[in-house]
């Protein structure tokens, strides 16, 4: 190569080869973390499923076995059953209640919009509280509120409450998918079906819902696959009704047989799997209608429309406040029923088992380590998939496993974890590979590690689209100026991308908080964890107590919510200035 | 590489010899070259699609070509990432980093340069001044108007002092009158700095009025390089004439003698000789304002009879299409610009029948 003149070759210029290199390697780390904690553990798990417990491969006879007891196998149509009323109540409320924010005039959408939120800074296991506190044997209803009016007996335990519990938990998921593509409109389209002379019945028909046919599928699936991997309902309403998540738990922590864990793991991944992929295949079909000439639709007033969209959504409202209010009403009443008068004694959690007031601020400890590491590897795999150059196959590779796992159940993560971290070594064809991950387990580490896959693909996806918002181009700019990737990802890409990452890890540390399914197999006895404190107390019949936990729980998560909100404006206020004109 | 440094002219600034670049199956530079001096402003014209991005790219260096070398200033950068090529770049999309102001873009290439602040500082002054939007510097390229976010490109690509300015279709986004003006702009920027410049347009308006030299692009391949003058007043092919300004075609012409063609019952004269032999078809080509309106009495060589199809006003002139009568029965369409003024003398109107001229120094002669 012939030299280059003297004017060039400074020393920052000199390095950008090594940093070709640095981002090529950094590319094949997102990568290979992907493999090791997502790949990897589900592997050994499915494969773990065909072995014996000597750990001689067995073919599918662990499957038979499953199959031919009727006590395992009939949880599979158990679980359907109960997934399928969850989806269809959760998607035709849901419906309801977006179409009632978003397409009419009704008062108070902002409360609204607060309170349906309410079930996502929860653990379920309180949902199935709650309804104990309800519909149980002395419930407010089946007693009629102590007495005072007739009460309604009801058929708690089973599939009503695991139904019930399930549909508020899957309820805010709904109306957020739903109201976004109820959002996502053409008015244009509404007028020139009024100039036609349609009636609203077949504007309804005709470009209401097909307008919102993808929004609708995304929703069925995704209440599916909730309801379907729900650990914390099942556990606290299921009674004798078996379900796959509860299953795992009984065959791992109950009977120690980790096989049948496995084999009912592995159950439990398929129908989750195959609504998974069927989604994608779905979502990859659709096309914007929107486009930038669009014209938003607003909602017009119209009186009859407007005060049912009002009273339902009231009546919902009412329900929910109602349903935690009575949680928390329960969490402070001496002795329920009888005693009535409030106090803090049931929060006085040191003459209880599962760790204490203790456990709750390991939980915070996990939660916001999960938040930076969570923040962290989305954000920067994101970056690395969406704006580098070169490794094109890999980050094509990197992309489709970071979407993986969201099709995985909690209990899943949870046991390959187990089976995962817990393996000193591999034997592989005559080599013997140490394990250097079998230090993390036990620690707080595997705990934040299974949070951060378990609710990695939704962050994933939330970063990938802040960062398609940016110019493709910024990266070149840079680079023909010789200046540095990490200057630009440091002075551009993350301020630029700041309200997206607060978002990220705002939605880990809730959801770590509330979380029981993975890290009630992962969590060691001198790392006690508030959500596992709740599942162990109201095993053991602590029921006001585990009420009182779950409420912390939800304190702490709303209190960080509003912590966010103050961080967020200050964040737009500051930081964002340039995004005002 | 292959050749020593010494062998081009001293003015040779930068050369890029036979470049060639695939996309699947699709050719998209087809072993291009092209030659500029130190100061020159080159612009690649071409339809979408053509290569001309890919050729710029590859130029820059943010796409490896297949084949090819690119020579910069005497040394082989071919195989040199865009961060050691020395260029200046501004996109279709400008690419303004949105959270930082006019003047920390413009700073942006200057700071790991080991610029000292007050350097940086007054560099950015002096580039705000160059490109005039001074006491703008502490605005966000969301307060300012998209020509101002067009200059701050065009300022923060030049503030390192790049060895060529490449720009990439920099005007598309702009509208028409901001557009006209930051075209001049730019091009007495870039002679005020001597900046050799590379720039790539589908815009043949644009090309003709800022370039020094044309390059015409299509699929791949360079089909002429001349001056704006050249290019549209001796276009090298059919294509080349009909893809800037508009042009009339006299198919299926039969050369009878030198410089005689045979259309039907017409027969033309041109000026310039031809390499088409004698008896071969041939294509004829005037340009719609080069013909010529005949008053009664004139007798031009060329004189020939039309009629008015059709008027379309357009301000200043006229479209005529017109029906070329080449003998009883058959007719050839054509066009012509005719100022207003003479339409109005004249009093053409829809079916009249006129005379025209094309004039001989003004045709054009292609191989069928």
């Amino acid at each position: 190569m012939l030299s280059r003149p003297s004017s060039l070759e400074s020393a920052s210029v000199r390095t950008l080869d090594v940093e070709a290199w640095v981002l090529r390697a950094l590319t094949m780390l997102a990568c290979l973390w992907m493999v090791c904690f997502v790949l990897f553990p589900v592997a050994q798990l499915l494969w773990k499923s065909f072995l014996t417990a000597e750990g001689e491969f067995a073919g599918l006879s662990n499957y038979l076995v499953y199959f031919r007891t009727p006590a395992l196998s009939s949880s599979l149509t158990n679980s359907l059953y109960v997934s399928a009323l969850t989806t269809a109540g959760s998607t035709t409320l849901g419906f309801m209640f977006a179409y009632a924010l978003t397409r009419t005039c009704m008062p108070l959408k902002g409360f609204f919009q607060g309170v349906v939120m309410t079930p996502l800074f929860a653990p379920t296991l309180l949902n199935g509280i709650a309804l104990v506190y309800l519909f149980g044997k002395k419930g407010l209803i089946s007693q009629g509120f102590f007495g005072h009016i007739p009460g309604i007996p009801v058929e708690l335990y089973g599939p009503f409450g695991i139904i019930f519990a399930q549909i508020l938990y899957t309820f805010p998921q709904a109306v957020l998918i739903l109201s976004v593509a109820l959002r996502m409109t053409d008015a244009r389209l509404y007028e020139a079906s009024e100039s036609l002379g349609a009636s609203p019945f077949r504007t309804f028909f005709t470009i209401t819902l097909p307008g919102i046919k993808f929004g609708l599928i995304s929703t069925f699936f995704v209440c599916f696959i909730l309801a379907f991997t729900d650990f914390g309902a099942p556990k606290v309403v299921g009674g004798q009704y078996n379900v796959l998540a509860t299953d795992i738990y009984k065959q791992v922590i109950g009977q120690q047989n980790f096989i049948m864990g496995a084999v009912v793991s592995s159950v439990l991944l398929v129908p989750t799997v195959v609504a998974f992929v069927v989604d994608r295949i779905c979502q990859r079909r659709q096309f914007s209608a929107l486009t930038a000439r669009s014209v938003p639709l607003v909602p017009r007033p119209s009186g009859m429309r407007d005060i049912l969209a009002l009273t339902f959504c009231s009546a919902v409202a009412l329900g929910i406040l109602g349903f935690y209010g009575t949680a928390l009403f329960a969490s402070l009443v001496k002795v329920w029923p009888y005693n009535l008068s409030l106090g803090l004694d049931h929060y006085n959690f040191s003459k209880m088992g599962g760790g204490g007031i203790g456990s709750l601020f390991n939980s915070i400890r996990m939660s916001l380590y999960s938040a930076i590491l969570g923040t962290v590897m989305t954000f920067g795999s994101a970056y690395l998939i969406e704006k580098s150059r070169g490794l094109r196959a890999l980050r094509q590779v990197s992309y489709m496993l970071s979407l993986v796992p969201l099709a995985l159940p909690g209990m899943v993560i949870g046991l390959s974890y187990i089976f995962f971290f817990n393996t000193p070594s591999w034997s592989l064809l005559g080599w013997d590979i140490p394990n250097p991950f079998n230090v993390l387990y036990g620690t707080m580490g595997i705990l934040v590690l299974s949070n951060v896959v378990h609710f990695y693909t939704v962050s994933f996806l939330t970063a990938t689209t802040a960062l398609k918002q940016l110019d493709r181009e910024f990266e070149t700019v840079s680079e023909s100026m010789g200046v540095p990737f990490y200057r630009t990802f440091a002075r551009v890409t993350v301020p630029v991308c700041l309200p997206a990452t607060l978002e990220i890890a705002i939605y880990y540390f809730v959801n770590s908080m509330a979380t029981v399914s993975a890290v009630i197999f992962l969590y060691s006895a001198d790392l006690p964890l508030a959500s596992v404190a709740v599942a162990n107390m109201d095993d053991a019949g602590d029921i006001a107590p585990a009420a009182a936990m779950a409420m912390l729980i939800v304190g702490v998560n709303i209190l960080v919510r509003c912590l966010y909100g103050f961080v967020n404006r200050w964040v737009q206020g500051t930081t964002q200035a340039w995004a005002r004109r | 590489m292959m050749e020593p440094a010494s062998s081009y002219a001293p003015e040779t600034y930068l050369r890029v010899q036979n470049l060639s670049k695939r996309f699947g199956r699709f050719k998209a530079l087809d072993g291009v070259s092209l030659t500029m001096n130190r100061g020159e402003f080159l612009c690649i014209l071409g339809p979408s699609g053509c290569g001309k991005t890919t050729l710029l790219r590859a130029v820059a260096g943010l796409d490896r070509p297949d084949g090819g070398e690119v020579f910069l200033d005497g040394g082989d950068v071919s195989h040199l990432p865009v961060s050691r090529r020395n260029v200046g770049i501004v996109f279709q999309s400008y690419a303004l980093f949105p959270n930082l102001t006019a003047a920390q873009n413009i700073s942006y290439g200057l700071q790991t340069r080991g610029y000292g602040k007050a350097r940086v500082k007054e560099r950015v002054e002096e580039l705000l001044a160059l490109v005039g939007l001074e006491g703008q510097d502490r605005k966000f390229p969301s307060q300012l108007s998209g020509g101002q976010q067009q200059r701050v490109a065009l300022a923060r690509a030049i503030a390192p002092s790049p060895a060529v300015l490449l720009l990439d279709e920099p005007l598309s986004a702009l509208d028409a009158q901001v557009r006209a003006r930051l075209r001049m702009e730019v091009r007495s920027l870039q002679q005020r700095l001597e900046l050799t410049t590379l720039m790539v347009t589908h815009d043949q308006e644009e090309a003709l009025a800022m370039a020094d030299r044309i390059l015409v692009m299509d699929r791949g391949c360079v089909l002429q390089t001349g001056s704006p003058d050249e290019i549209y007043n001796r276009p090298a092919s059919p294509f080349v004439a009909s893809f800037i300004g508009s042009m009339n075609f006299i198919r299926d012409a039969v050369k009878e003698a030198p410089r005689v063609f045979r259309k039907g019952g017409l027969r033309l004269v041109v000026d310039e000789s031809d390499p088409v032999p004698e008896g071969a078809p041939a294509i004829l080509a005037i340009r719609p304002e080069d013909i010529l309106i005949c008053q009664n009495g004139e007798a031009p060589r060329n004189l020939l009879t039309a009629e008015v199809s059709r008027l379309e006003y357009r301000g200043a002139n006229y479209r005529v299409e017109m029906n070329l009568l080449l003998d009883e029965a058959e007719t050839s369409a054509i066009e012509a610009d005719v100022t207003a003024e003479r339409v109005r003398k004249l009093r053409i109107r829809e079916k009249s029948r006129i005379h025209i001229d094309l004039p001989t120094d003004r045709l054009l002669v292609y191989a069928a």
